[in-house]
Order: C-alpha cells, then structure tokens, then sequence
C-alpha cells in the first residue's frame, strides 16, 4: 500500500480501500449505511495518508535543491541529487541561483534548476528565502483562479 | 439529519480536506440513492443517480474551498498594493468559514514591474504560527501580485504540469 500510494497520481489506492473496508464492514453488519460509513472513514484515512506521504516526499526534494542552491553563490552553478528510502522517485540535476534580493523581512533567491531524467533534461525556475531552518522553497500557491486543475 | 449534523461537526475542523471531501460527497450521494431509489428499484440505476449527486457534491466543496483561500490571497494583495516598495506591513485574515485555519503575518513589496497597461509587483510574506514546540515560527513566500483595474489580485500562476504530479 506505501508502494502504490508513493506512485505520483494513483488516485486509485483511497477508493479500492474504500470500497474493501466497505465490504469487509459490510459482511459484519447488515446496516450497509454502517458499512458505508466505515468506508468513508478508511478512504478519507487513506486519502490523507497517500496525501501526506506524496508531499512529504516532495517536500524532500525541494528541500534537497534549496539546501544545495542554499550553499551556492549567486551565479555558481552546481548538482542537487535526491535519494528516498523507497527507492521511487529518485531524482537530480544542476542548479544555479540567478539572483539575490534583501527585504526588511528576509533574503530571497531565484534558481534556475533542472531535472535529468533518462538523459532528458528540463529546466525549472522557483524561488527560495531564508528562514530559521535554512533557505526554503517559497513560490506561493498559484492564484486560485489559475488552480482550477490543481486539485 | 445525521449526515447534516456529522457535516457540521467536521466543518469545525479544519485542515482535514479528505474527511470533509468524503463526507460531503458520499452523503450527498447516499441521499442521491435513496431519492433514486423512490423513483426506481433499479439499483443501478439508483446508484447511478448517486454518483451524480457524489460529483456535483464534491464540486460545491471545491468551490468553498477556493472561495476561503481567494479571500486570503485578496487579503494578503491589498495590504501589498498601498505598500512603498520595501516597506513591511502587517496582515491577517479570518475566515466565516472555517475550513481554513485563520493567519498573519508580514508583508513586504520587494519589486514593482510593469510595462504599457499593466502593473506588477514581486512580494515577500510571512505565514507567522505560534507552536508549542518551537515557540514562533515564520515560514517566507514569493509572490507576484497584479493590479488589475482598481484592485490588486494574486498573480502567481500554476506551476509547470510537469512539476505538479505528485502534488495531487
């Protein structure tokens, strides 16, 4: 289940969990309203796990190319590299931070990163700032507008 | 009546959009059923019936929910527009709604841009969370934000389909 729930866009897991705890429940009572209300209870479980599995693990990886676009100087190009425990989803590239810039609140960069990926290469840009913890990846949410098919 | 009031009592919690999202959609359909069911004893037809009512369900519920994160977004874009360029400001927002916890913070305009008919601006924010842990702690954003006729809106657009994958 961690497996199939790591895959990026298997929306599947949650409703195949679902409908089985629905089954499973379903069998012990003859009410199906209880049954089906097992079944929500394991999908929206299942749902948030998948879910928060899927942005932990990308979490990873912004985290990987902030911390080495962190350590370079503005101009400096150099390698990220991510590894998972699960092996899935393992990726790398080159980046290179493009620009700096001071606010009163914090210092700020943007990076021109790319992802290498069976020889193909894209090009990616995103910005990062620095708080606390180290520099972050800090491109805001799209306009809700624009997100229509984000969630 | 049960599912109503189980909808109200998840609506006090938020940050579980699964739970909410099930619940909405699977009670809708579930009464979508039984309405089917009066009019038909086909049950697949009854549970066709259901699955329509399930998505258009779920679809109200996105809408609220893009709703709740606008008036963040607006929030923040206003405070941003009247702002000099590199001067801080504060803002905040509650939600009537909550599905969305409230939140503040700073705001600073770092960059104005713009060429013939259109004006921008580059902004940083600060999401401030007071923790029992790690006491005060202050997450950072970039941002662009546009103005548009009189008002200043959220600009930022999506990101590149080939980098949202996994983040659905």
């Amino acid at each position: 289940m961690l497996l199939l729930a790591a895959l990026p866009g298997c929306r599947a897991v949650s409703d195949v969990a679902g409908v089985v705890a629905a089954g499973v429940s379903g069998s012990a009572t003859a009410n199906p309203a209880v049954g089906i209300a097992v079944g929500i209870g394991v999908r929206a479980g299942v749902d948030e796990l998948r879910k928060y599995v899927v942005r932990r693990r990308q979490e990873g990886e912004q985290d990987a190319i902030a911390d080495a676009a962190g350590s370079a100087a503005v101009g400096q190009r150099r390698a990220w590299e991510i590894r998972h425990t699960i092996p899935i989803g393992n990726e790398r590239g080159e980046l290179e931070p493009v620009r700096e810039w001071a606010t009163p609140l914090t210092t700020c960069r943007e990076i021109v990163f790319s992802v290498v990926d069976d020889g193909e290469r894209e090009l990616f840009t995103t910005t990062l700032c620095r708080e606390a913890r180290g520099w972050k990846w800090a491109a805001a949410e799209p306009a809700v507008e624009r997100w229509g098919f984000l969630q | 009546m049960y599912a109503r009031v189980g909808l109200l009592a998840l609506l006090g919690l938020s940050g579980c959009g699964s739970v909410l999202t099930e619940t909405t959609s699977t009670a809708a359909g579930v009464a979508g059923a039984a309405a089917g069911a009066a009019v038909t004893k086909n049950a697949t037809v009854a549970a066709a019936i259901g699955l329509g009512v399930n998505s258009l369900a779920a679809e109200g519920l996105r809408y609220t929910e893009r709703r709740v994160h606008k008036t963040e977004q607006d929030n923040i874009a206003r405070v941003a527009g009247v702002l000099p360029v590199n001067a801080v400001a504060a803002w905040s927002v509650r939600h009537d709604v909550p599905i969305e916890p409230d939140e503040g913070g700073y705001v600073v305009v770092s960059r104005e841009f713009g060429a013939l008919g259109f004006r921008c601006r580059e902004i940083v924010f600060s999401v401030d969370e007071q923790t029992k842990r790690h006491g005060l702690v202050r997450s950072f954003y970039t941002a662009n934000i546009c103005q548009d006729g009189r008002s200043w809106r959220w600009a930022s657009a999506e990101p590149a389909t080939s980098r949202w994958g996994s983040l659905q």
